[in-house]
């Protein structure tokens, strides 16, 4: 299996969100890490054929999925970003009503609807409207809708958006659990949401994929390098604002730095280890961080 | 699919209440109904000397009244009735006019209702075309009985010829009507009708308020995924482009069907068994109402055409609220298509009197299908492929057409739609 995008364009009125991008993607999970804006949720909804793009094509192993249409349906799995539930339907129902469309037998839909409340922890809310849902509880339902037809694609836009730190955690090893065979794309503007469970991750910025790769080949081919500088507090705001900095910690009388540059920033700076969040800092100017 | 489609509109507590408004709707329409059937009584103890009767027991005591008037209503029963008439109003204190004697002529008017039916055709029958009187029937002299019929055609025809109506009908329209009068079969029969009355009667105001709420109900239907942000799971599913549309048409549809259905079968279903359903073959224009229609059919043949034109003004204007509905995700824009179709035709017609190019045109528009009652007295002719053809002959196929037309409209409109 292979999904691949060939120079794909979204244009909206005079406005380019999804600029020529051009990928392909076979199995395993993919992450595409992006600030707000970047265009992510606009190649999203393209893959899932809500929006047809402006130019370039998607194909499925050579057919397009606008051709294939209902048949590229059938094993796609979509979670939003932003969407809604039928607010008086109970959990239950919002999965069988799911299912129908998904074209599920009724059978097939009980058994499957059993065992996703389950791997979802929804158990006990299965009967309960999902208006009395919590953010957390409803994302854990639109995974569940996602799975429903044991997706061989499965295209996830931001899915820990709005989860407290530890949602969050339990979210991501769900979502790890959930990838084994099949091609799972999540987009999210935290790094350390696709950190661990991203075989090849594709920045994406302005509308652009900038870069892809491994984490450890994103690191390898980062264009500056990381150094750790110990220096006077007064100091720390000259650098801060000449250079990317990763982190500050403050430390006794002084602080200590992590900044990114090509050359050592210092001649005593340190050199240190990157990571991905590092990475993120380069190319989007700004930390991925979590609590933003 | 198509359950979980009206289970989306009901499971809403607004749209509950609006289901059971519509029921206590029905409801009320049948109380109406059969409290305007009345029949009064003489006794002494009542203020002015009556008391007054309604619904079934009322129906049965005009029934057993006109008894002696069923059936052909010729010239020999006209004259009978005159006579009748004159003999009670004739009474001496039928004419004195304080206390004690309104009691009296309330009597009188007891003793009169057996005919009651006939006096209110004499109403429109017996003075001026499109005039109502009704005193009429006191001013009958015997041997006015023998021009009853005649008089229909000939007043008609003296209508035909003023100026005002010649711009109104070309030759062949004229010859068209009269064509129609001339077919009416006299004799017509008569038998008490009050059951049909009550339906015909009521029917315009339910089907129009039906109509406004159950446009509330399918505005939600299309337009609830967008509001809900349920889109863009519905279309990236794989029969969200297809069947799970389907489904909400067919759930449309079927929501308008068994209300309209339900409703009206239920309404005239209870009137009917309760009131009777006497009267049934006869001719239209035995009732008040019809006496100067130029449709020769029955009150029975009137039901169903009642219940084929509501059909397919309620079809017609549902299908526009759903195409409104998918192709804007406006609830308020398709909560507004019934209205403007049912209440600006009726004020534009308002304002612009009955003038041939304006009434030829609103004749057209669907809110004539609800009211079959009214429209069966106007003489709105068009004709089609040479043909000439009155409106009720034309408009509810031509409505029940153009919905099927829309039925595969409202399905790709919304199966077209790109998630905003
Ligand atoms: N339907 C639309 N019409 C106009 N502009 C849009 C539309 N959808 C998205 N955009 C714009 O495209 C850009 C990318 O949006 P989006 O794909 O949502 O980015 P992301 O998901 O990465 O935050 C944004 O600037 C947004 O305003
Ligand atoms: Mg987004």
């Amino acid at each position: 299996m292979e999904l691949r995008l060939s120079a794909l364009t979204k244009r909206f009125k005079d406005f380019t969100a999804v600029n020529g991008v051009s990928c392909a993607m076979s199995g395993g999970v993919y992450g595409l890490l992006g600030i707000n804006g970047a265009g992510k949720t606009t190649l999203m909804r393209m893959l899932c054929t809500l929006i047809p793009p402006s130019e370039g094509e998607i194909t499925l192993d050579g057919a397009d999925i606008f051709q294939m249409g209902a048949d590229y349906r059938r094993i796609l799995g979509y979670l939003p970003q932003d969407f809604g539930c039928y607010p008086d339907f109970s959990a239950e129902d919002y999965l069988r009503y799911i299912a129908s469309i998904k074209g599920l037998s009724p059978v097939v839909a009980h058994r499957r609807i059993d065992e996703l409340l389950h791997s979802v922890g929804l158990d006990s809310a299965r009967k309960k409207k999902t208006k009395t849902f919590s953010g957390g509880m409803k994302r854990r339902l639109g995974i569940a809708q996602a799975m429903l037809n044991d997706p061989h694609i499965l295209i996830l836009d931001e899915p820990t958006a709005g989860l407290d730190p530890n949602e969050r955690v339990r979210f991501r090893n769900l979502i790890s659990a959930l990838a084994q065979d099949r091609l799972v794309l999540l987009s999210t503007h935290i790094v350390s949401d696709v950190e661990y469970i991203a075989g090849e991750i594709f920045l994406m910025k302005d509308g652009e994929i900038v870069h892809s790769g491994s984490v450890r080949e994103l690191i390898a081919d980062m264009p500056e390098r990381v150094w750790l500088c110990t220096v006077p507090r007064e100091q720390a705001a000259h650098l801060e604002r000449d250079y990317k900095v990763a982190n500050v910690r403050l430390a006794g009388g002084g602080a200590q730095l992590r900044i990114l540059s090509a050359e050592p920033p210092f001649p005593n700076a340190e050199p240190a280890e990157a990571t991905l969040e590092d990475v993120f800092l380069s190319y989007f100017g700004q930390t991925g961080g979590e609590l933003e | 699919m198509t359950r979980f489609e009206l289970k989306k509109i009901f499971s809403r507590r607004i749209n509950q209440i609006v289901l059971l408004i519509i029921a206590g709707l029905t409801a009320v329409c049948i109380f109406m109904g059969l409290n305007a059937v009345s029949y009064s009584i003489p006794d002494e103890n009542a203020e002015y000397g009556v008391r007054h009767i309604s619904g079934r027991a009322a129906a049965m005591r005009l029934r057993a009244d006109a008894a002696q008037y069923e059936g052909p209503l010729t010239e020999e029963t006209l004259r009978r009735i005159i006579e009748e008439n004159a003999r009670l109003k004739s009474m001496p204190q039928a004419q004195s006019k304080d206390v004690a004697d309104i009691a009296y002529e309330n009597y009188i008017y007891c003793l009169t209702q057996g005919y009651k039916d006939i006096r209110a055709l004499c109403a429109v029958a017996c003075t001026g075309f499109q005039e109502y009187d009704y005193y009429a029937l006191d001013r009958l002299k015997p041997e006015d009985a023998d021009r009853f019929y005649t008089m229909r055609t000939q007043q008609m025809l003296e209508w035909l010829n003023l100026p005002e109506s010649a711009k109104l009908f070309t030759q062949a329209e004229r010859e068209f009507i009269k064509g129609r009068y001339e077919a009416l079969e006299i004799p017509i029969t008569y038998h008490p009708y009050m059951g049909w009355d009550a339906v015909f009667d009521k029917a315009p105001t339910l089907l129009m308020i039906m109509t406004f709420l159950l446009g509330f109900l399918l505005a939600e239907l299309f337009a609830c995924e967008s509001r809900l942000k349920t889109d863009a799971i519905f279309y990236s599913s794989c029969h969200g482009r297809k069947k799970a549309v389907w489904a909400k048409v067919k759930a449309g549809l079927i929501l308008t069907n068994v209300m309209y259905w339900g409703c009206m079968l239920v309404f005239s279903g209870v009137l009917l068994l309760i009131l009777g359903g006497s009267g049934w073959d006869c001719p239209v224009q035995v009732t008040i109402g019809g006496w100067k229609s130029l449709y020769n059919i029955t009150i029975l043949q009137k039901y169903l055409l009642l219940l084929v034109c509501g059909w397919a003004g309620i079809s017609f204007t549902a299908l526009l609220s759903m195409l409104v509905s998918a192709r804007t995700n406006s609830a308020t824009l398709s909560v507004a298509v019934p209205f403007l179709l049912i209440f600006l035709p009726q004020i534009v017609s308002g304002v612009a009197g009955s003038s041939s190019a304006v009434s030829g045109l609103l004749g057209l528009l669907p809110d004539h299908l609800l009211q079959v009652s009214v429209v069966m007295n106007t003489f709105n002719l068009y004709t089609l492929g040479g043909k000439i053809l009155a409106e009720l002959e034309i408009t509810p196929w031509l409505y029940l057409i153009i919905s099927a037309l829309l039925v595969p409209l409202v399905y790709t409109v919304y199966r077209r739609r790109n998630p905003a």
